[in-house]
């Protein structure tokens, strides 16, 4: 562990830097052994994304105008149609990535915090993979969001048919921004303090 | 009682806080963390002139990639079609600012910038003059590097693709080969050079023109001490 033989990451540049120095040999930046307020930072931007995950769900996506007929779809609807409509492989993609993965990101995040927080079993390794597949897979719930912008400029046949988009996408937009965000403040090794704190106790 | 190691001589891990011993990495190496296998370094051998070019084109490619159309549709006779542009005026034109400036952020911004700084940065590495503002450039470069959404708006037009085949006739349209284009550029930009390989090389300029002045002062000193 870099603690016990007192050296700190210049998380920039990536040098090792003694403890006793604030800023980095190589890029002159503050160097700090753990990022500051990083379990606060997470939990804030994840609540957050928590409250807004509600609104996501329930406001409508868009709305697809078809002859006269006006139909609402949010997520889950959107899903439900493409499920009726036989499209089984692209319902399947778009509910993990718009449904699946948020929650996946939330729920996930949300147990690191708490297990670092309330001192709770660490099992490092398999947290530590669970985070490094929170932060891989973060960006690909924004696929729905490009279906949808595709949708609304190719269907756009004068008034017979044409899509408008809900307030839906703006909640969900705020949902992804702020779940990167929460990943990127969450600091990992902070784990590895709470495992160690363990085997003292 | 452990032993402090000398920070030039061990790799840290970011992820699980590990000090490792640093090895010498020949061209083409990677070292991974023993501990949660994260990837500590890379070195890459690729001579930064053809990184330079390939992203030179990326950048090049953007503003055609952006414009042109990537797919069109049909339907009773009225054709309709979709560029990245067109995607984001639509939004904008609905009032929905946020989900347009993420796109236009993800798809256009984030990767032109990533071209711009990558140039600037290279550029300067070829011509080997060293300033300090080029880490502060290097550390955006790195902040943005992994944010870029061109993929991912790839598989979401191929998905539109084929959930619109059932209202009308979708076919993909000639911007979509230079889009591919560009994704194929960014990413051997990406995977040809890694921030480590640079960090590297900047801090090697940095010693080179710091030994450089202090052989100069040495020699304007000697020059005073004689008058």
């Amino acid at each position: 562990m870099g603690k016990q033989a007192k050296l700190k990451k210049c998380l920039v540049c990536g040098k090792a830097v003694y403890a006793t120095k604030s800023a980095c040999v190589r890029c002159g930046s503050a160097v700090h052994m753990r990022k500051k307020h990083s379990l606060k930072k997470t939990t804030v931007f994840l609540i957050a994304a928590l409250l807004l995950y509600i609104p996501a769900n329930i406001l409508p996506m868009f709305i697809f105008n078809k002859f006269g007929i006006v139909t609402t779809n949010t997520i889950f609807g959107g899903i439900l149609l493409l499920i009726q409509e036989g499209m089984y492989g692209i319902a399947l993609i778009i509910f993990c990535a718009s449904i699946l993965i948020p929650a996946f990101k939330i729920i996930g995040l949300g147990l690191l915090v708490l297990t670092i927080k309330y001192n709770l079993y660490v099992c490092t390794r398999k947290y530590i993979f669970l985070y490094l597949l929170i932060n891989t897979i973060g960006r690909w719930s924004m696929v729905d969001l490009f279906v949808i912008s595709v949708m609304l400029t190719l269907i756009h046949f004068s008034h017979f048919i044409s899509v408008t988009i809900g307030w839906g996408t703006s909640a969900f937009c705020c949902v992804v921004i702020l779940t990167m965000l929460a990943v990127n403040s969450f600091d990992s090794r902070l784990l590895w303090d709470a495992a160690e704190k363990q085997i003292n106790k | 009682m452990i032993i402090q190691p000398h920070p030039d001589n061990i790799w840290l891990c970011r992820v699980c806080d590990t000090v490792i011993a640093k090895q010498p990495l020949s061209t083409g190496e990677k070292a991974f963390c023993p501990e949660c296998r994260h990837k500590l370094a890379e070195k890459n051998g690729c001579s930064l002139w053809i990184v330079l070019i390939i992203t030179c084109i990326g950048l090049l490619l953007i503003i055609p990639a952006s414009v042109l159309p990537l797919m069109h549709m049909r339907l009773f006779s009225v054709a309709t079609d979709h560029s990245i542009i067109s995607g984001i005026t639509s939004f904008v034109q609905q009032g929905m600012w946020i989900p347009a400036v993420l796109i236009s952020l993800g798809i256009i911004g984030i990767p032109s910038l990533y071209f711009i700084l990558m140039i600037i940065l290279l550029s300067f590495m070829v011509l080997n003059s060293y300033h300090t503002w080029l880490m502060k450039l290097l550390h955006l470069l790195q902040c943005i590097r992994n944010q870029s959404m061109l993929e991912i708006y790839l598989s979401g037009l191929i998905i539109a693709m084929v959930k619109l085949n059932g209202i009308g006739s979708v076919y993909p349209g000639f911007g979509l080969i230079i889009f591919i284009g560009l994704i194929i550029f960014q990413l051997l930009s990406l995977l040809l050079i890694t921030p480590y390989t640079l960090w590297e090389k900047l801090e090697w300029m940095q010693n080179e023109t710091h030994s450089i002045s202090r052989f100069s002062n040495r020699q304007t000193n000697g020059k005073t001490g004689k008058t």
